[in-house]
């Protein structure tokens, strides 16, 4: 019987709805007399959400846009601090979102694989013994001591891919990455998921990829308005899915 | 991490008078985060240029030229020290001043890294406080041809000069972190502490030295907790002794290890809110 990894009970999280105001004199002074009278609107993301994934297991995310699936991985990786509820999990937990983001791009890649390793909390000795693998795995060989600001977007989200996994997280979140570079590498991104997940890690995917998550995932989960409203085996959720937004 | 592997708690609330120990622990814990934080500062801001490193030295070094000047119009011919307490006093502003801006907005400038991946916030504001420390440290090392030229004896007062290094961090880091989740709703303190660095400029002793000062104004102007650890730099540079009483050198000490560790406690408590403001 594989064990629980994490526990998200019941969850719940809320922003403060911050108005847009221009940048004109206007609205500053408009601004200023509202002074200390704010009132503060919230935005519900995530609203009493449980769930329990189990160690190797692959869990997929489905939703609309802005549904709170994005917000639901940066809770369980620690980015946002649940305003009720708690959440408990076991070993490192990666995130990987927006690819790319951590890096500098006046830096060689060379040099940002420390950096972003030790963001992922490792030291450069360990990046050194798992440099050649993330070199050759990012197929950069001829840039990886270029700038970053050389690279092209997909290179630049294949490194971040290959340093993210290959710190061999305990817990691997993937916001939205897999539809990165070409058509071969999305294939051994893939590969590299699956193995991931054969080390009797786990993997959380959000993914807006019907095809894929089928293909990959254990069981799916559906998010409406910051709360669950399926769960269950992959093809059923999906066709829930498809009825809703319908 | 948890490398025990139990299902634990994350990210839960801790209490306010616990903020200094989680800091202290968070950078054991990501030392390699910070060292490499500091060194890409460090790349980052000499990148293509001729002179690199060079720059930190001279840059207060030109600076203070045209300080020099300025006296020499306002006030007549100065000391023949007056040149290197002048750089002293330079270095040692710009290394408060860059420190303070730079932790207050260490939140709002790392908007996009808060929000892909977790790491404890407070490394950005230390980094660069230690980038800004080791500048510092560089930019001092112009004192050592002055200290022969202009024939001073360095005696055990030199040691002052660590104190006051440390003092100058701290004051910035616990100002900056107090105020750095502040800034992620209204802007309005970094405008307004830019200013602040900027006159404190004039009213800390970086163009004049305490002894220049009016004995009625002393009160007042010890006040200001900037005085006692640039003058302990200078002084201590210049082979001198402190010269202040021990009631305004306890004073700016007790200031500023109070507003670090308040700071600290102030950037925990309010973190978590502030990251959702971003």
């Amino acid at each position: 019987m594989s064990e629980t990894v994490i526990e998200v009970d019941n969850v719940s999280i809320k922003f403060p709805k911050t108005r847009v105001t221009l940048g004109t004199v206007e609205s500053s002074l408009m601004k200023l007399t509202r002074f200390g009278k704010t009132q503060e609107d919230f935005f519900v993301a995530l609203n009493g959400i449980n769930l329990e994934v189990n160690e190797g297991e692959i869990l997929g995310i489905i939703g609309r846009n802005g549904s709170g699936k994005s917000t639901l991985l940066r809770t369980i990786s620690g980015i946002y601090r649940p305003d009720k509820g708690s959440i408990k999990s076991k070993g490192q937990v990666t995130l990987m979102a927006g690819l790319g983001i951590g890096f500098n791009v006046n830096l060689s890649g060379r040099e940002n694989v420390y950096l972003y390793g030790s963001i992922l909390g490792n030291s450069n000795k360990i990046m050194n013994e798992l440099m050649d693998s993330i070199i050759d795995f990012s197929e950069l060989n001829g840039f990886i001591d270029q700038p970053l600001r050389t690279y092209s977007a997909g290179m630049r989200a294949r490194l971040g891919f290959s340093i993210a996994s290959a710190v061999n997280p305990d817990i691997l979140l993937i916001d939205e990455v897999l539809s990165v570079g070409d058509q071969e590498f999305r294939e051994k991104s893939m590969a590299r998921i699956l193995e991931i997940v054969k080390g009797s890690r786990t993997v959380i995917i959000v993914s807006h990829n019907f095809t894929t998550m089928e293909q990959m995932c254990t069981r799916l989960v559906m998010i409406e308005k910051g709360e669950i409203v399926a769960n269950g085996n992959p093809a059923e959720v999906i066709a829930e899915y498809s009825k809703k937004v319908k | 991490m948890n490398k025990e592997k139990r299902l634990a708690e994350i990210n839960k609330a801790k209490s306010f008078w616990l903020g200094p120990w989680i800091i202290w622990l968070n950078i054991q814990k990501h030392k390699f985060l910070i060292s490499n934080f500091i060194q890409r500062d460090l790349r980052l801001k000499y990148r293509n240029s001729v002179l690199g490193y060079f720059w930190s030295l001279l840059e207060p070094l030109m600076l203070s030229g045209v300080y020099f000047i300025l006296f020499v119009i306002i006030k007549g011919s100065p000391e023949p020290n007056y040149p290197l307490w002048v750089i002293i006093g330079v270095i040692i502003w710009g290394h408060f001043s860059q420190s303070l801006n730079g932790s207050i907005g260490s939140l709002t400038q790392n908007s996009g890294l808060i929000k892909q991946v977790y790491f404890p916030r407070e490394i950005f504001a230390i980094a660069k406080v230690g980038s800004n420390l080791v500048i510092a440290s560089l930019g001092l090392l112009v004192s050592i041809p002055l200290i022969y030229i202009l024939d001073i004896q360095p005696n055990l007062n030199l040691l002052m000069v660590p104190v006051g290094l440390v003092m100058v961090s701290m004051l910035s880091l616990g100002v900056g972190l107090s105020l750095a989740c502040l800034n992620t709703t209204n802007r309005d303190i970094e405008h307004f502490f830019r200013f602040v660095t900027r006159a404190g400029f004039f009213l800390s002793p970086v163009m004049w030295t305490i002894e220049m000062v009016p004995k009625s104004l002393e009160g007042y102007i010890m006040a200001n907790p900037m005085v006692v650890p640039i003058t302990m730099v200078r002084n201590g540079i210049d082979g001198r002794s402190l010269g202040i009483d021990s009631i305004f050198i306890a004073y700016s000490g007790i200031f500023c290890i109070i507003s670090f560790l308040f700071g600290c406690m102030i950037f925990k408590h309010y973190e978590a809110r502030a990251v959702k403001k971003l």
